[in-house]
């Protein structure tokens, strides 16, 4: 009989007591999770709760003052190039080179991962035709919305056909259409047996597309399970996990905050 | 115009300045001030008049030295120098705002006239270099002190002050123009688009440089007049003329300068106005690059040894440099300084006229070196925000500096060979200054490439508003006296060989020896600078600034 795979084997990324500060801010405080293999992970919490610093660490943009983190078995400490060539990062804020077409970004991108010109090619024609930006690949980044700097972005983090892809706010800019689009892509991609660590702010999505929820607050894993987890635990079942997120944060009573504003 | 709207708008610009290559938790600083800045100028203003009060005293045991001749002199230049220096100045730091930031700009929408906003900018570039005039003033107070020159020196300061503001007039005037030469390529432009840009933004900073740099006018007057009084036709030397008219103690001709000098100054005020009134276009930039279907890049770098990674960063580099308005002050630096350099010799201006001894051309060697050095300071702040892509991309620090070095190398060599061939040709070098030339002027641009990057990889400066400035100011004070002193040293064999040659004196036997230590000095720290270099580059790719 046929064994499945071990742990290891099976995690695509394991985060072990992660902590960065800044100054005297503890950012991401001692921070411990797993992504499985084909599993979609959301990663929320308030402003400033540390999704992104930890999404940064784990791509070894950020240098951990404490912890580890392995992609694929690859310590990001020691290997921070072998966890980029297996990873596509969607940044929260696009940061293209805009002086570039789209096409040529995409095109230095699949040059820094190696891709061969017609792989390079296929990708990029079958990207552009996804997301609708044909017609548009010839122009200076610098022209776009910021819609179609965001579909550039993440055309680029899915150029080298990544193992691990994280996604920060992905979805930001992007129209009703598009958003659907990459919720369905993001969905095949974890069929395929990509893992995806995914933040964001709209908990609707977040309910809607991920297996698993990690919630965070001043850096500090707060709860972590499915969605319907969540609701038992924090004991409202029924409710959305907009509610569960509110209450689990603190900040649930906002009637005070709007009387405020509207004063 | 409201004098404190301009004030305030002024005051905004200068604190943006100040603040924008500092973190948050600098924000209470004192550094961030514009009181900063004054006491900055008054230390400097304080020092440079003792130190020159010191020296003036040794200066009548020098034979041959006047001092009131010099103090004659260095009054009635002030005025005229300063112009020039902001010019400059303003060329590395004010000219390089990309049009994605000037379009957005917020007082496009800002309920702010553009003779407001021109006034103010001009008034805070005047704020911000202000310690140029600082210093002048403190090396010529004592000069002129010694002189019994005093109420003259207030003079010649009032209308330094006056060519101040006028000089970063025509840097807004020279903004404006190079704004509408960018806009030009907007819309649905093609490639070839990018390039007529690129050459005329170029050919009208050199253009501005040679026709409002004042000694360059008056040696191109001169050459037909044959007269000094061709000053008079000279608007940026009215205010020197003033100077000259006091020391004579002709009081309707200065009254008549001082006329023309303000007048000269509302003038340029109106000109700037009206130029940005009709220049200015906030209007986004749409660019098409190509029409045709994609073409995979090619692989043709990879044929001079480059990865396909180093391949594609030295492509992006390049495509950047023809593209971005930002960069075009940094290719105009070689035309710049060579016809700064140039024009002396052939307008007679400072020296007699025409082709003359080389020791008056050796500074074009320099000017190689002084662009691999400023070229690549700035390669890795001018990633700007997109530096983020090298970080989450598999890129290692080697095949950075690699693609770093190779463009900068390239263009520094070729400004190298354009200046080595200029200097022997139409400056009359000598064979073995030639020969000098020929193995010394790369060596200098090696080494000062890889010095150039060392400071690039320490001081990177990614901010991008309000103007970016790609190096850290400390990096760039620090980085270039220390390239220009390395820069001296490697060629000092034909620095020596020149001074020895005017004196006639014989150094033909230790020439090849000195030559032989000028080039293992140079190469001894192009392999110093290479490392300094690429543990600077390890170290950023390290973490990414937050």
């Amino acid at each position: 009989m046929a064994s499945g795979p071990s742990s290891a084997e099976a995690n695509a990324l394991e985060a072990t007591s992660l902590a960065k500060s800044f100054g005297t801010t503890r950012a991401v405080d001692r921070l411990t999770f797993t992504l499985r293999r084909g599993e979609i992970l959301g990663l929320l919490g308030p402003n400033g709760s540390g999704k992104s610093t930890t999404m940064k660490m784990i791509l070894g943009i950020l240098k951990p003052d404490s912890g580890s983190a392995k992609v694929y078995g690859r310590d990001v400490l020691t290997d921070p190039i072998g966890v980029k060539e297996v990873s596509g990062y969607v940044p929260e804020t696009p940061q293209l080179y805009e002086f570039l077409s789209g096409v040529e970004y995409l095109d230095f991108v699949g040059d820094m991962y190696g891709m061969g010109p017609a792989a390079k090619k296929e990708r990029i024609s079958q990207f552009l035709k996804a997301l609708e930006l044909d017609g548009h690949e010839n122009d200076m980044i610098s022209g776009y919305s910021q819609g179609m700097k965001q579909k550039v972005t993440i055309t680029a983090a899915l150029m080298n056909k990544p193992r691990l892809l994280v996604v920060d706010e992905g979805l930001n800019g992007l129209d009703p259409r598009s958003a659907k689009i990459v919720k369905d892509l993001l969905r095949e991609l974890a069929r395929e047996g990509v893992a995806i660590l995914f933040s964001t702010h709209i908990l609707e999505i977040a309910e809607a597309i991920c297996d698993r929820v990690l919630i965070m607050q001043r850096g500090n894993l707060l709860a972590e399970g499915t969605p319907a987890e969540l609701r038992r635990r924090a004991g409202m079942p029924g409710s959305t996990l907009e509610d569960v997120f509110l209450k689990m944060t603190g900040t649930e009573d906002l009637k005070e905050v709007v009387e405020a504003l509207t004063r | 115009m409201k004098p404190a709207k301009v004030l305030k708008i002024s005051d905004v610009l200068v604190k943006s300045q100040l603040r924008s290559a500092r973190s948050g938790r600098f924000s209470a600083s004192f550094l961030n001030r514009p009181a900063a800045v004054v006491l900055v100028d008054a230390i400097a203003f304080g020092v440079s008049a003792v130190i020159v009060s010191r020296l003036v005293a040794f200066f009548p045991s020098i034979p041959g030295f006047s001092l009131a001749t010099i103090a004659r002199e260095t009054l009635i230049f002030l005025p005229a120098l300063l112009p020039p220096m902001i010019f400059v100045a303003s060329l590395l730091f004010e000219l390089n705002v990309s049009s994605k930031f000037a379009a957005s700009d917020t007082l496009n929408w800002l309920p702010v006239s553009q003779s407001e906003y021109v006034t103010a900018s001009a008034l805070s570039i005047c704020f911000i270099y202000s310690i140029l005039p600082a210093l002048a003033f403190g090396v010529t107070l004592p000069i002129a002190g010694s002189q019994g020159l005093l109420p003259v020196w207030v003079l010649a300061a009032l209308l330094s002050i006056v060519a101040l503001f006028t000089g970063a007039l025509l840097v807004e005037i020279l903004r404006a123009t190079l704004n509408r030469v960018s806009t030009s390529a907007m819309g649905r432009a093609r490639r070839g688009a990018l390039f007529v840009r690129l050459a005329i933004s170029i050919t009208v900073i050199v253009t501005f440089q040679f026709f409002f740099n004042p000694l360059a006018l008056l040696g191109l007057l001169t050459l037909f007049s044959r007269e000094a009084a061709a000053s008079f036709l000279v608007p940026f030397l009215w205010p020197s003329s003033v100077v000259r008219e006091a020391l004579d103690g002709q009081a309707l001709w200065l009254i008549a300068f001082a006329g023309l000098s303000v007048g000269f100054a509302g003038f340029m005020t109106w000109a700037a106005v009206r130029v940005r009134s009709r220049f200015w276009s906030p209007s986004p930039v749409s660019v098409t690059v190509s029409h045709g279907e994609y073409t995979p890049s090619s692989g043709a770098l990879q044929g001079f040894g480059f990865s396909a990674v180093e391949s594609a960063l030295i492509r992006k580099d390049l495509k950047g440099l023809t593209r971005r308005r930002e960069m075009v002050p940094f290719l105009a630096i070689p035309f710049v300084m060579t016809a700064a350099f140039l024009l002396p010799q052939f307008t007679g201006v400072g020296g007699p006229r025409g082709p003359s001894s080389g020791a008056a051309g050796f500074p074009l060697l320099l000017v190689g070196g002084i662009f691999a050095l400023i070229f690549s300071s700035v390669s890795i702040g001018q990633e700007g925000k997109a530096i983020a892509n090298i970080y989450t991309l598999p890129v290692t620090p080697r095949q950075y500096l690699r693609a770093k070095a190779a463009l900068a190398l390239t263009f520094a060599l070729a400004a190298t060979a354009v200046m080595v061939v200029v200097t022997s040709v139409f400056l009359g070098l000598g064979e073995r200054e030639i020969l000098s030339a020929l193995l010394l002027a790369p060596a200098v641009a090696v080494e000062e490439t890889f010095i150039g990057l060392g400071f690039a990889s320490r001081f990177p400066d990614f901010s991008e508003r309000p103007r970016p400035r790609f190096v850290k100011p400390v990096g760039m004070l620090v980085a270039f006296p220390t390239g220009v002193a390395i820069m001296l040293a490697s060629i000092s064999p034909v620095i020596i060989s020149l001074v020895a040659g005017s004196i006639a004196v014989d150094i033909g036997s230790i020439y090849t020896i000195l030559m032989a230590a000028a080039l293992i000095f140079s190469v001894a720290v192009s392999l110093l600078a290479y490392r300094w270099a690429r543990g600077g580059i390890a170290n950023l790719l390290r973490e990414l600034g937050v």
